[in-house]
């Protein structure tokens, strides 16, 4: 019985690990998508 | 205006995922099937290996955010700002998950889940102080500020530290009831077992370097996103 | 730096915001833990020290909250900082407004809470004046500090606390131990360990406001 706490000290870890990778991938993709979005923007204008 | 988002491929941007894969790999091999399973504590005692990498992880990102809140407030570098912001999420991060695993460890082996231990207050102090940190970059409105006003907090935390610590030493020294045995020296009694753990915080702290790379990498995509739209405002 | 303390004195005694509500806080949570800790048991006599710091440290708070707000809701920090003034030095005399308010403030709590609590009064408040001195000069210190440090912020009010209490833990730790042990009428020598930390945590956060207060407040 004290394999399930082995288990839920891993699987902790790698689901910890793997949430946060995957919300800095998705806050990298948003990122990424609005710095093109403002460089057209900012194309688009004429300069002053 | 410096190209920001040009990502800088070099040799440690290479090389660092393959061998942070590999030396996982190698690390969980070592652990779950390798190593020997330790004659008093049973199976449980596995935990201690990726416990301790946890730790590692979380005092060099704590050191980090400490160095780079000094050089921050010294040079005035968006470049120190950013490495300390990355610095305190993945210490939040790893120490979260220190004090669970050494909480799912003691509840088997101590029969409680948390106690009072000097090293266990400390660090949750720390968390408190790390969690203090990122709050207050989030809610500042003007992002220079935030990071000054961030850098005073990581100076003052690494300034505090030796207090806490000794606060919380004697304040637990007056019942020395509570626990006196520690994993410490007791338990790695195989010399697999010392390889093990070298292997696992190797593994785990190349894990951590790749994270704040890419953390940084997000950090610098944030600021040029500021800086357009800045650039936005001031041309309409 | 004194005309400073001045001017903050002055309108306190014009107003007496500050300092009423430091005093009523105090005595009310007082009363708040007199309900949890049942004040006619045993237990009393262990949890006192634990009550008058959670009232000191909850109060003053609030407080150094106040008379921070009080200064940017009308502007006088901007004035402040036109003046030619090191920026250190606002931080201390900031610093000193604020310790005199809640040294005003326990000389009124603490006699209630001896009073509540039905402990001897002459020796508690002899007992307890060192230990509130040097833990009460950090406290301000720290909480002058970040209260400056969580008006730049969107959550003031809130910031404070959640800013503060974490690196102020070895400041609690020590004046609740001392104080305990005062009172359970061990001597000063057996505390002064603990009262060397308490001055070297002030020590710390002074110089430390004082070097940074200047980055705290740019605009």
């Amino acid at each position: 019985m004290h394999d399930a706490f082995l288990i839920a000290a891993y699987a902790v870890v790698w689901l910890g690990v793997l949430v946060y990778v995957t919300s800095l991938a998705r806050r990298s993709r948003s990122l990424e998508r609005e710095v093109r979005e403002l460089r057209e923007l900012l194309a688009r204008r004429p300069p002053p | 205006m410096t190209e920001t988002t040009a990502r800088t491929r070099n040799a440690t941007d290479v090389l660092l995922p393959p061998a942070t894969i590999g030396a996982m790999m190698a690390a969980l091999y070592l652990i779950f099937v390798v190593v020997p399973t330790d004659a008093f504590q049973g199976p449980v005692q596995r935990i201690f290996y990726v416990h301790m990498a946890m730790w590692l992880a979380t005092f060099t990102a704590f050191g980090l955010v400490a160095l780079a809140s000094l050089m921050y407030l010294w040079r005035r570098a968006p470049e120190w700002d950013r490495r300390g912001r990355a610095a305190a999420e993945l210490g939040l991060l790893f120490c979260t998950l220190g004090l669970t695993t050494g909480s799912i460890w003691a509840k088997p082996i101590w029969g409680t889940w948390w106690t009072w231990d000097p090293r266990l207050t400390l660090t949750l102090i720390l968390w408190m102080i790390y969690a203090a940190y990122l709050l207050l970059r989030s809610l500042t409105t003007d992002p220079d500020q935030g990071a000054s006003l961030a850098a005073i907090l990581g100076v003052s935390g690494l300034l505090d530290l030796y207090l806490i610590n000794r606060a919380v030493y004697w304040w637990r020294g007056i019942h020395p009831a509570v626990l006196v045995q520690r994993q410490g020296g007791s338990g790695l009694a195989d010399p697999l077992m010392r390889v093990t753990l070298v292997v696992c915080m190797l593994a785990f702290f190349l894990l951590f370097l790749w994270l704040l790379r890419l953390r940084i990498g997000a950090a610098r995509l944030q600021d040029t996103v500021e800086h357009l739209r800045e650039q936005l405002t001031a041309s309409a | 730096m004194f005309a400073l303390i001045w001017k903050d004195l002055q309108i306190e005694l014009r107003t007496k915001e500050t300092l009423a509500s430091l005093l009523l806080l105090g005595l009310l949570i007082l009363l708040v833990l007199s309900f949890a800790f049942d004040p006619t048991s045993e237990l009393r006599a262990t949890a006192a020290p634990g009550v008058i710091w959670v009232a000191v440290i909850f109060a003053g708070t609030l407080g150094m909250n106040r008379s921070l707000l009080h200064e940017r809701e009308h502007d006088c920090l901007h004035g402040l900082l036109l003046a030619p003034l090191d920026r250190g030095t606002i931080f201390l005399a900031k610093t000193a407004g604020n310790l005199l308010f809640m040294l005003a403030a326990e000389c009124v709590v603490v006699p209630t809470f001896v009073f509540f609590f039905n402990l001897p009064l002459g020796f508690t408040v002899l007992r307890l004046a060192p230990v509130l001195l040097l833990g009460l000069l950090g406290f301000a210190a720290i909480g002058t500090l970040f209260a400056a440090i969580s008006l730049r912020t969107r959550a003031r009010e809130v910031m404070l606390p959640l800013l503060m209490l974490p690196l102020a833990a070895p400041l609690f730790i020590a004046a609740i131990q001392t104080s305990a042990q005062l009172l359970a009428g061990e001597s000063l020598g057996a505390v002064t360990h603990w009262l060397h930390l308490l001055a070297a945590f002030d020590a710390v956060f002074l110089v430390v406001g004082w070097l940074s207060f200047e980055y705290v407040v740019e605009q």
